[in-house]
């Protein structure tokens, strides 16, 4: 892949962050949407992806549109979000998004640092490039520990976002 | 792992960490349909890159199909949503979400 297809992909994953943190704002938001779908197409397209990302991009082009169509028409911009969030609640829930960060960086570091040579061997003669079993054999082999870790710290933060959540609102 | 697979797969988990983030974070309705249809997209994105990666003259193309359904799912799921949305509007002439919080019997 192309140093501009990298920077395109990230530029997409940047394009999605602003496309969620601005939604109240529904233009704004489908705007950045739409741009992080057209740099996801390139990307896709450009990699091969074939019919299924033709597929993909065809449907989710479609399904912004009447995001934004069904927006315009029904969304009352001033009650269609919640509340801020009680600022313990928001805590425990950015903490259990940073460990999620965390968990997905670790596993995207294990497909990184994997080892294919011997997988690649194995595969040869099948006409395969990689298989699923090297992934299984990282996690619960070299990074069982660092992932039950951050398995066991993200479903602690979540249930106490959850146990937070209870009461918000009654007794806060 | 193949640069571009590699790099699939890792704009696909980070685009499943955004999506995670717009659903859960539930600050508005918009936030939230896009973050479902990020999410299923991300699904593709990476199973995009593994098919990438696995994708040979022998086995061409295989599992495709399984992520055209994924999308499929996706698209179905946006689609309940806005159709929920349209009943709300029906029979409450608006869309407070707060009011939308308390179950009907």
């Amino acid at each position: 892949m192309t140093p501009l297809l990298v920077a395109t992909l990230v530029f997409a994953c940047l394009a999605a962050f602003a496309s969620v943190v601005l939604g109240r704002n529904l233009t704004r938001s489908i705007f950045a949407a739409g741009a992080s779908l057209a740099a996801l197409g390139l990307v896709l397209i450009e990699s091969g992806g074939g019919y299924p990302a033709w597929f993909a991009l065809a449907g989710t082009g479609l399904a912004f549109a009447l995001v934004q169509l069904f927006g315009w028409m029904l969304v009352d911009v001033d009650r269609d979000h919640l509340p801020r969030t009680d600022g313990l609640t928001a805590l425990a829930r950015g903490l259990s998004f940073v460990l999620l960060a965390g968990g997905i960086a670790l596993l995207g570091l294990a497909f990184a640092q994997a080892d294919l040579a011997p997988v690649a061997a194995a595969n040869a003669a099948r006409g395969l490039a990689a298989d699923g079993v090297f992934v299984g054999d990282r996690f619960f082999g070299s990074l069982q520990e660092g992932a039950s870790l951050v398995g066991l710290l993200l479903a602690a933060t979540l249930l106490a976002s959850l146990m937070l959540l209870r009461g918000e609102g009654r007794n806060r | 792992m193949a640069s571009t697979s590699l790099a699939l797969v890792m704009g696909g988990l980070a685009l499943f960490w955004v999506a995670m983030l717009g659903l859960l974070w539930r600050r508005s309705l918009i936030g939230m349909l896009i973050g479902v249809l990020f999410g299923w997209l991300s699904v593709v994105v990476v199973g995009i890159g593994w098919l990438t990666a696995r994708s040979s003259e022998a086995m061409p193309g295989e599992g495709a199909v399984l992520l055209v359904v994924f999308a499929l799912v996706g698209l179905l799921q946006v689609a309940l949503g806005l159709a929920i949305v349209v009943a709300r509007v029906v029979r409450r002439g608006t869309l407070d979400v707060q009011d939308a919080g308390l179950l009907e019997g």
